[in-house]
C-alpha cells in the first residue's frame, strides 16, 4: 500500500466493526451520557441500589418517597453510563516505515493509521464517543483532544493522512507526555512496533496506565516475524545510523529468537498490567484482527 | 601402473596427478563465491536492529563458526572431488589388499618363426597357446587385458617383422573371450622378434587407469632375439653377451617403473638343436647360361651342442631332384659365442641342369641323420631357396669403324679383333682363368654394326631382339637420337662399354657433350674426358697400373692374384696412345643410382659413388684409364684408351680378354639382381614395356597384386613392388607380354624369399643377460610355467582408492546439507506464537 493511494477508511474494515462496540472496561470519566461507566454517580438515570442514609451523605440522594412511606431515610445510588473519551496513540517513530522487502505490504505506520482511523471511527461516528488523536515519536507530535462528532472526526484522519514518520522513536517520553496530556480517565489505543528500550517501554506503559485503560496494537511487519532474507544482506537502521552485514539465513533461527522472546517478554507484562495487547502483523487482515479483537473484548466484558 | 605424474608418495601414487591439482584449483571456488558473495551484498533498511544486532552479539562465535566449518566442508569437498577424479592407488600391498583387486594383465607373445620349433611332440608356439590359455583362465571380470604379438600375424598385409596389438585393453569377460579366440589363431611368422620394438609397443599401450598393471611374457627366450640381435650389430667390438641385452634390460627396466611386476615365461624348453641351411648362392656372379656348368655354395650350420655326423642335404633344381649329400659331420655350436658350427658344401650343377633360359628355383633341404632326428627341430630354415635367372647368352652389339664379321682368331689385330674374345674365349670357373680359350660364340652373341641409325633401329627393336651389351669402338656419336636411345637403354638395365683412346675419331669436348653434359642426369659418363695424348716411336708407353685404393673392385679381379701380379710385374700392360679420364676432385654423386663398383663390401647406407677408377695409367699420378659407372638401373664402363693393335700387344694381351669377359659380366650383372631377398625385404621388379597383369603368387597359394606400380610413359617400362614379403619361400611374378603377331606371352619371375638365419640359432638367452643391471629386487622374474606364477600374479600390489573417496566425498556432502539444514540454510523458520 503505497502513500498515494492511502485511505485508513476501508469500506470492508468498517463494515466488519460497524456491529461492534469498543466500551471501556474500566471506569472512564465523560461529559455526557454514554455507553461506559462512569465514575460518578447520581448524574445518571441508571439506579443502582438503596442504602441506609448515615450522617455525612449528601442530602440530596436521600429517597424521599421511601421515607414518606418508611420514615426511614435511604440514599438513593445511582450507576451512571458516561461517554468515552479515547485517545488514538499512534508511533511516528522512523521504524513505523518498513513495509516488506517486495514493498507490497503497507508499512506498519500505514497499518497502524488504518487501524487507528478504523477504530476512531467506530468510537466517534458509531458510538458517538470521543476519541481524541496523539502522533508521537521521539516526543509528541500532535495531540488533538478528544472530542464526538463528524467534524473531529474527518480531522483526525485528516492529521493521520498528512503524518509521515521520519524521527527516532521515544515511546517512555511520548507516552508521559500523553498521560500528562489526557487528564481525564479515558480509553488510550496505542499502536506502536515498539522499537525502542524495553525498560522506557515498560516505564511509559506503568505511567499511563495509572489513570488509563490501555490497548496496545503491537504493529510488526511480516519481514520482522518471519525474517525471509537469503543473500547476504546489508542491514541499515532506520532510526540509527547502523549498519551490520548479517548472512540472514545463518542467523534466521537467533534472530526469530529474539522475536519471540521480546514478545513473550511484552506479554508477561501486559498481563501484569493489565494491558490489551494485540499483536497485528502487516500481512493481516486488519478486519479480521479487529473484528476478532472487539469480538473477544465484549465477550469478556459481559462475562 | 604410470606414475604420470609428480605426486608419487612411497606408499602412493595419482593415476591423474593433474586433476587433483584440478581439484584443489576448484576447490578456491566456494572461497571465490564467499568473497564474491559478500562484494555483492544486498541492502535493507531495517527497523528491528536492536534484534538483529542481539542475535548477531548472541550467536556470533557459533556463526563464525558454522560459516567456517560449511566453507571448509564444501572446499574439501571439491578437493575430494578432484582426488577421485586423480585416481589416487594405494602401492602398499597390505594396504592395497583391502581396496582392490584389479589387474591389467599385458600378454606378450612370441610368435616368431623360432616358436615353430617342435620339442616333445609339441612346438613352442603351442606351449605358448597354452600358457596364455592359463593366464587368461586367471582373470577376473573386473581384470583389463591386452594381447601383443611380437609378429604382426597379417600375412596379407604385413611381412611380420613389426609387433601388433592383437587386442588392445579390452576389460572383463569381453576381454578374455577375444584374447582366446585370437591366441587360437596365432600362427609363427618367418619373421625374428623385434623384443625392442615390441616392448615399445607394450608400453604405448599401457593406459594410466591401470591398476596392478604386469606383464606377462611368454616367450621362447631365445637369445638371438633378446640378446644376440643387438650384438650382431656390435660385432668386432665386443664379444660380451650382455652388449645385445644392453637395450632389452633398458626396455625392461623402463617397464619396471611403470608395471608392478613383469614375469617371462620361458616355453623354449630343453631341447634347443637345431640343423639349418644357413648360406646358398651360386657361384658365378657372371650369371648362370644354359648349358653351362653351375656351383652352388651352401653352408650347413648346426645350432646344437652337439656334433651332427651324416646329415642329409638334398637339392632340387625346378622340383627336380639332384643327386643327395650327406655331410659326415657338423661341427657343434660354440653356445658361449653364440656360433653355430658351420660345414660349407660345394654342389656342382651340370652342363644339362638348365636347358632354357629364364627364372630357375633351387631348394636346398638339410635333414638330421635317421639315427638322431631330434638334430633338427625347426624345419622352416632347414630349407632355402634361391632363384637363379638363366640366360641363354649375352647379347652385344658394338658399333666400330668395321662391320665386318670377326674372323675365328685371336690373331688379327683389327679394331674388331679383341671383340672377337666377347665371342666366347674360355670357360674358366676362376676369374682370369684364360686357360681354355675354346668354344667361340657359346656364351656371347655378337653383332657388329658401322652406322649409327643401324645401332639405333637395333635399340628400338631390342624388346623383340634382346640387347645386353652396347660396346662402342673409338666412336664417337653425332646423333642425339642416338645418345638418348642408348640413355633409356643403359637407365632400364643395359650395359654400356666404351673405348676412346688416341684413335677416337672427335675430340674429347665432343665426346663429353655426347656423354658427359652439365647435366647430371644426362651423364652416361661419371667422367669428362680429357685430351688425347699420343706417344711416339721410339718414347715408352703409357702403361697401367691398379688404382691401389680401389683394387677390390670387381673388375680388378683379373689383374689381382699372385700369378697376374708377377707377370704384370714382368710385362707391364702398355698403350701408345690415351685419352686419360679427368677424376673430378669430389666426384658428385647422382640422385637414385646405385653402387656403381658393386663393391659388395661398402659398407651399408654409404652414398654411392657414381664414377669409380678402376685402373690408371702409371705415370702422372695414375690418371683414370678405366673408370666404372652407373646409370640407372644399368652400368658402364669407359676405356680410356682404344681398343686397338696395343691390346693385342704380347704385353697387354693376357689381359684384354679376361677384361673383356669379366667387364661384359659384370656390365650385364644388374639384371640378376633383386631375385634373392629376405623376409621383410622389398620386391622391386621392373617389367617390359607393355607387360599385362602383374600378380605375385605367395608361397602358400594366395595371390596379390603388386603394393605399387610406377609407369614410365617414356620407355614403356613399369617399376613394380611388393612391400610385404612375410613369407619365405619360392615368390613367383607372373605377367603378360604383348608380343608383335598379338599374342601374349606369360612371364614367370621367381624371387627367392628366405627367413633371417639368424633366428635358427634357438638357444635360450641366460636370464642374467636378459635382466641386464637391473637390480634383483626389482618384480622381474623368470618362469618355465605360468603355474609357477599364478600365486604370484594374483598378488595385489596397487589398491585404487577412487571408490573410497568418492564415498568419503558423499559422506561429506551429506554431512554438509545436514549442517547447512542444521545451522538455518533453510527457508521458512517463524516468530514463535506469531499470529
Amino acid at each position: 500500500m503505497t502513500s498515494d493511494s492511502r485511505t485508513y477508511l476501508d469500506p470492508e474494515v468498517l463494515d466488519r466493526i460497524a456491529g461492534l462496540e469498543l466500551k471501556a472496561r474500566h471506569i472512564v470519566e465523560g461529559y455526557v451520557s454514554g455507553l461506559h461507566r462512569s465514575p460518578f454517580r447520581g448524574f445518571s438515570v441508571e439506579f443502582a441500589e438503596h442504602r441506609e442514609y448515615v450522617p455525612g451523605d449528601d442530602i440530596r440522594f436521600l429517597d424521599w418517597k421511601v421515607f414518606g412511606k418508611t420514615d426511614r431515610l435511604y440514599i438513593k445510588r445511582y450507576e451512571e453510563e458516561t461517554n468515552l473519551e479515547a485517545n488514538l496513540v499512534i508511533d511516528a517513530s522512523a521504524s513505523m516505515q518498513y513495509t516488506d522487502r517486495e514493498d507490497k505490504l503497507p508499512s506498519k505506520f500505514e497499518y497502524a493509521c488504518w487501524a487507528a482511523a478504523s477504530l476512531g471511527y467506530l468510537i466517534t461516528m458509531l458510538q458517538r464517543d470521543a476519541a481524541g488523536l496523539v502522533l508521537f515519536d521521539e516526543q509528541v507530535r500532535l495531540a488533538l483532544p478528544a472530542k464526538g462528532g463528524p467534524g473531529h472526526f474527518r480531522n483526525m484522519v485528516h492529521e493521520i493522512e498528512r503524518a509521515e514518520p521520519d524521527q527516532g522513536t521515544g515511546i517512555g517520553r511520548a507516552l508521559a507526555e500523553v498521560s500528562n496530556a489526557v487528564r481525564r480517565r479515558g480509553l488510550v489505543i496505542l499502536f506502536s512496533d515498539l522499537m525502542d528500550d524495553m525498560r522506557e517501554v515498560v516505564k511509559g506503559l506503568r505511567q499511563i496506565r495509572q489513570r488509563h485503560e490501555v490497548l496496545l496494537f503491537h504493529v510488526l511487519a511480516e519481514d520482522e516475524l518471519s525474517f525471509p532474507f537469503q543473500r547476504l544482506t546489508r542491514f541499515e537502521g532506520l532510526e540509527e545510523e547502523l549498519k551490520q552485514v548479517a548472512d540472514p539465513a545463518a542467523l534466521r533461527e537467533a534472530y526469530l529468537a529474539e522475536v519471540t522472546g521480546f514478545r513473550k517478554r511484552l506479554r508477561r507484562i501486559c498481563t501484569q498490567n493489565h494491558i490489551d495487547l494485540i499483536e497485528m502483523s502487516t500481512a493481516d487482515s486488519l478486519g479480521v484482527v479487529l473484528a476478532a479483537y472487539l469480538a473477544r473484548r465484549a465477550a469478556r466484558r459481559k462475562a | 601402473m604410470t606414475p604420470a605424474g609428480i605426486l608419487h608418495a612411497p606408499f602412493a601414487f595419482l593415476v591423474n596427478p593433474l586433476l587433483l591439482w584440478g581439484g584443489i584449483a576448484l576447490a578456491a571456488i566456494p572461497i571465490i563465491i564467499h568473497l564474491l558473495n559478500r562484494r555483492r551484498v544486498r541492502t535493507v533498511r531495517w527497523a528491528a536492529m536492536d534484534w538483529l544486532l542481539a542475535a548477531l552479539k548472541r550467536h556470533q562465535r557459533r556463526l563464525r563458526i558454522e560459516n567456517w566449518l560449511i566453507l571448509f566442508l564444501r572446499c574439501a569437498a571439491v578437493v575430494l572431488l578432484g582426488l577421485a577424479l586423480a585416481r589416487p592407488v594405494l602401492t602398499d600391498s597390505a594396504l592395497a589388499g583391502l581396496f582392490g583387486q584389479k589387474r591389467s594383465i599385458y600378454l606378450v607373445l612370441d610368435t616368431s618363426y623360432s616358436t615353430e620349433a617342435k620339442s616333445a611332440a609339441r612346438t613352442v608356439l603351442e606351449r605358448v597357446k597354452h600358457e596364455a590359455g592359463r593366464v587368461l583362465d586367471s582373470l577376473n571380470k573386473e581384470d583389463a587385458v591386452t594381447v601383443v604379438v611380437t609378429n604382426d600375424p597379417d600375412e596379407d598385409n604385413s611381412d611380420g617383422l613389426a609387433p601388433s596389438v592383437l587386442v588392445p585393453r579390452t576389460i572383463g569377460t569381453e576381454g578374455r573371450t577375444r584374447a582366446k579366440e585370437v591366441v587360437a589363431k596365432m600362427r609363427p611368422r618367418h619373421a625374428p622378434a623385434g623384443w625392442g620394438e615390441t616392448l615399445d609397443v607394450v608400453r604405448a599401450q599401457m593406459q594410466p587407469e591401470d591398476v596392478n598393471r604386469q606383464l606377462i611374457v611368454i616367450t621362447d627366450l631365445q637369445a638371438t632375439d633378446w640378446l644376440q640381435r643387438a650384438r650382431v650389430l656390435a660385432e668386432g667390438t665386443t664379444g660380451d653377451a650382455t652388449v645385445g641385452g644392453t637395450r632389452v634390460s633398458d626396455q625392461l627396466r623402463v617397464l619396471l617403473r611403470q608395471a608392478t611386476q613383469i614375469q617371462i615365461v620361458n616355453v623354449g624348453g630343453e631341447t634347443r638343436r637345431n640343423l639349418s641351411i644357413s648360406s646358398l648362392h651360386a657361384h658365378a656372379d657372371r650369371g648362370a647360361f644354359v648349358g653351362r656348368p653351375l656351383r652352388l655354395d651352401i653352408e650347413v650350420s648346426n645350432h646344437g651342442d652337439q656334433a651332427v655326423n651324416g646329415a642329409v642335404v638334398e637339392v632340387f633344381v625346378d622340383g627336380r631332384r639332384e643327386p643327395t649329400r650327406t655331410v659326415p659331420t657338423i661341427p657343434g655350436a660354440d653356445l658361449a659365442l653364440g656360433r653355430p658350427g658351420v660345414e660349407k658344401i660345394n654342389v656342382q650343377l651340370s652342363r644339362t641342369t638348365f636347358e632354357r633360359p629364364g627364372s630357375h628355383e633351387i631348394r636346398v633341404k638339410v635333414g638330421p641323420p635317421a639315427g638322431d632326428p631330434e638334430a633338427d627341430s625347426l624345419a622352416l630354415d632347414s630349407e632355402r631357396v634361391l632363384s637363379v635367372s638363366v640366360r641363354r647368352r649375352i647379347q652385344v652389339v658394338a658399333l666400330t669403324t668395321d662391320s665386318r664379321p670377326p674372323p675365328n682368331t685371336r690373331l688379327r689385330v683389327k679394331p674388331y679383333a679383341a671383340l672377337t674374345y666377347l665371342s666366347g674365349i674360355y670357360e674358366g670357373d676362376r676369374p682370369g682363368d684364360i686357360t681354355d680359350i675354346t668354344a667361340l660364340g657359346s656364351l656371347y652373341s655378337f653383332d657388329a654394326v658401322a652406322m649409327e641409325p643401324q645401332l639405333l633401329a637395333r635399340l628400338r627393336a631390342r624388346d623383340t631382339n634382346p640387347v645386353d651389351l652396347v660396346v662402342l669402338c673409338n666412336r664417337p656419336l653425332a646423333d642425339a637420337n642416338l645418345i638418348e636411345a642408348l640413355r633409356d637403354f643403359v637407365r632400364t638395365g643395359g650395359g654400356l662399354l666404351v673405348f676412346t683412346g688416341d684413335q677416337f675419331a672427335g675430340s674429347p669436348a665432343a665426346f663429353n657433350e655426347a656423354f658427359h653434359p652439365e647435366l647430371p642426369e644426362h651423364q652416361l659418363c661419371p667422367f669428362a674426358l680429357g685430351p688425347a695424348e699420343l706417344k711416339r716411336l721410339g718414347e715408352t708407353s703409357f702403361h697401367f697400373d691398379f688404382d691401389r685404393d680401389d683394387s677390390k673392385h670387381p673388375l680388378a679381379g683379373p689383374f689381382t692374384g699372385p700369378d697376374a701380379e708377377m707377370w704384370i710385374k714382368r710385362n707391364p700392360p702398355q698403350v701408345r696412345g690415351r685419352t686419360p679420364f679427368i677424376e673430378p676432385t669430389r666426384p658428385t654423386p647422382v640422385p637414385g643410382t646405385p653402387d656403381p663398383g658393386g663393391s659388395t663390401d661398402d659398407p651399408p647406407g654409404e652414398q654411392p659413388n657414381p664414377g669409380h677408377v678402376v685402373l690408371r695409367f702409371e705415370d702422372e699420378g695414375g690418371k683414370p684409364a678405366i673408370v666404372a659407372g652407373t646409370f640407372g638401373e644399368g652400368r658402364t664402363l669407359w676405356v680410356g684408351t682404344s681398343i686397338d693393335d696395343g691390346w693385342m700387344s704380347n704385353h697387354v694381351f693376357p689381359f684384354l680378354p679376361v677384361f673383356l669377359e669379366e667387364g661384359a659380366l659384370w656390365l650385364t650383372q644388374p639384371r640378376d639382381e633383386g631375385r634373392n631377398l629376405a623376409v621383410g625385404d622389398i620386391i622391386a621388379r621392373m617389367l617390359p614395356p607393355g607387360a599385362e597383369e602383374p600378380r605375385f603368387s605367395i608361397p602358400g597359394g594366395a595371390q596379390v597384386g603388386p603394393s605399387r606400380r610406377t609407369d614410365d610413359e617414356r620407355t614403356g617400362r613399369s617399376e613394380i613392388s611388393y612391400d610385404t614379403v612375410g613369407v619365405a619361400g619360392m615368390w613367383k611374378l607372373t605377367y603378360g607380354v604383348p608380343e608383335a603377331s598379338g599374342a601374349v606371352k606369360k612371364v614367370v619371375d621367381m624371387i627367392a624369399v628366405n627367413p633371417d638365419p639368424r633366428e635358427s640359432a634357438l638357444g635360450a638367452a641366460d636370464p642374467r643377460d636378459v635382466r641386464g643391471d637391473i637390480p634383483p629386487e626389482r618384480p622381474l622374474s623368470f618362469h618355465t610355467s605360468y603355474g609357477d606364477t599364478a600365486e604370484e600374479l594374483q598378488e595385489v600390489r596397487e589398491g585404487e582408492i577412487t571408490r573410497w573417496v568418492l564415498w568419503i566425498l558423499l559422506g561429506l556432502l551429506v554431512i554438509e546439507s545436514i549442517l547447512a539444514w542444521r545451522f538455518g540454510r533453510r527457508r521458512g523458520g517463524s516468530v514463535e506464537g506469531a499470529s
